[in-house]
């Protein structure tokens, strides 16, 4: 489900209308947004030239530009972050990263050729500002799923909110998977047990380990 | 889902219980007459009140369905998927969504659904034929692809609400809605009529390793990163419903980031930013 993140690759694209007429560039300023944020996240990312410390802080900056983080965790965490301190929020955002970091930074060095194509872009019917653009993405072996991606406006441009898998949210299920955790145990110990977690390499990617 | 047939007095002890589970949570809900909200209310609710009333119940089954899948059912889905080549676990699956026809028509009948409806049937007269008994899924290349429904869906598109949750043994996760679902489905079945109960099993038993055969790296996934896989399946189980009951439709009324009203206050972080 998370395999999603990696599939944005340049060559690959294809849009879902055979034509792009006037109309269809205005109204998919936001799948332009998500086209253009993976080709960038493909060339900067799958460079063989660098190190991997520089692989890995271009990802985090490509990851903090392009994603709501704080949006994110305010919801994932939701009562829990507003009785939280700055010090937990900072730390639960940096372990946060750190996860997704581990999970799919080893994605790019082993791109394999998925397809995928973007659809067009959905406006949230009058309660927010949110746009959503649908990826369909057909792996090499398997069948294709749904990824669609969420995004609000912000300066001028976007950032992504959410990213849902086949109708999965995935600020949603943290926030009803961490919930459960915290209401047990406390935000100290969320954040613990996932420093923990990264530590041991839990979120790489099998072939990673 | 995998369609279980179960023998006469279990089915209707079953359903029995699964209907008093869903009555109980009828009643204690306040949204069962719009549909949507239904099931997004309890869905999507949030963590103060989960929609797990027997949570405890639940845990504990799913830590048997968790052993017996470790020991029992994972390493089948392993060894079936080793020993027999994609084409004929293909043709096996087409073959058994084939058989099932019946019952996705009769639910796309009960939703409503005609073209839906239509879809099934053309999908059933070309795989049969042309698919030579269902083996081939000729269909689908055509522009007629799969789709699932069951009652559970149905019940869904009625609404029905998702609570309470429930573990069921060896099944695994489901909604006392779904749970009735199953066994009505089975009562649907013409084939129920037909076959011999351990053929029947059977069948459930092969659709059952063929799923689990395709979703070892997805469920290993789930696995490894949770901090509490219960809650994990259970959130994704009761999204993917959803979805399935809004044939893929996006959910107007499931919560996200930058929603509510405590979403706001990026104020909040630009002190540490």
């Amino acid at each position: 489900m998370l395999a999603a993140l990696v599939a944005l690759h340049p060559g690959q694209s294809a849009w879902a209308g055979a034509e792009q007429d006037a109309r269809a560039e205005a109204t998919n300023n936001a799948g332009a947004f998500l086209q253009e944020l993976g080709e960038r996240a493909v060339v900067d990312l799958t460079d063989t030239e660098i190190s991997e410390a520089e692989r890995e802080s271009r990802f985090r900056a490509l990851f903090t530009k392009g994603f709501d983080t704080a949006a994110i965790s305010r919801f994932v965490l939701g009562a829990q972050w507003r009785k939280a301190t700055d010090a937990q929020r900072k730390e639960f955002l940096a372990v946060f990263e750190d996860a997704v970091v581990q999970r799919f930074l080893p994605m790019f060095a082993e791109y394999s050729g998925e397809t995928f194509a973007i659809g067009k872009e959905r406006h949230d019917k009058g309660k927010s500002d949110h746009v959503f653009v649908p990826v369909m993405i057909t792996p090499i072996e398997g069948e294709p799923f749904r990824v669609d991606w969420r995004l609000r406006p912000a300066d001028s441009s976007y950032k992504i909110i959410d990213v849902l898998a086949e109708g999965v949210s995935l600020a949603l299920t943290l926030r009803q998977e961490y919930g459960a955790f915290v209401k047990r145990n406390g935000m100290d110990k969320l954040i613990e047990h996932l420093r923990r977690k990264v530590a041991m390499g839990a979120f790489a990617p099998k072939q990673a380990q | 889902m995998i369609n279980l047939h179960l023998n006469g007095l279990f089915r209707v002890a079953m359903a029995g219980l699964l209907s008093l589970l869903l009555l109980a949570g009828c009643a204690s809900s306040s949204n069962v007459g719009d549909d949507q909200l239904a099931q997004s209310d309890a869905a999507f609710s949030d963590v103060e009140d989960d929609n797990d009333p027997i949570e405890g119940l639940n845990r504990f089954t799913f830590a048997i369905n968790e052993l017996l899948d470790t020991v029992v059912f994972q390493p089948l889905a392993a060894t079936y998927r080793v020993l027999l080549p994609q084409f004929v676990r293909d043709s096996i699956r087409s073959f058994m969504r084939n058989l099932n026809t019946p019952v996705i028509l009769a639910n796309d009948l009960m939703q409503g659904s005609w073209d839906r409806a239509e879809t099934t049937l053309t999908r059933f007269v070309i795989n049969t034929t042309v698919g030579v008994g269902g083996l081939w899924d000729p269909a689908d290349d055509w522009g007629y692809p799969y789709h699932n429904e069951d009652f559970g869906q149905t019940l869904g598109v009625w609404g029905v609400g998702p609570y309470p949750y429930v573990v069921l043994p060896v099944l695994g996760p489901s909604t006392a809605r779904d749970g009735v679902g199953i066994a009505v489905d089975s009562y649907l079945d013409p084939l129920g009529y037909v076959l011999d109960q351990e053929i029947l099993l059977a069948r459930s038993f092969v659709q059952g390793i063929d799923f689990r055969s395709r979703n070892i790296e997805t469920i290993d996934e789930l696995k490894r990163d949770a901090v509490d896989y219960y809650a994990r399946i259970r959130s994704v189980y009761l999204q993917r419903r959803v979805d399935e009951i809004n044939n893929g439709e996006p959910d107007e009324n499931a919560p996200a980031p930058g929603l509510s009203e405590d979403q706001h206050g990026d104020d909040q972080l630009s002190t540490f930013e």
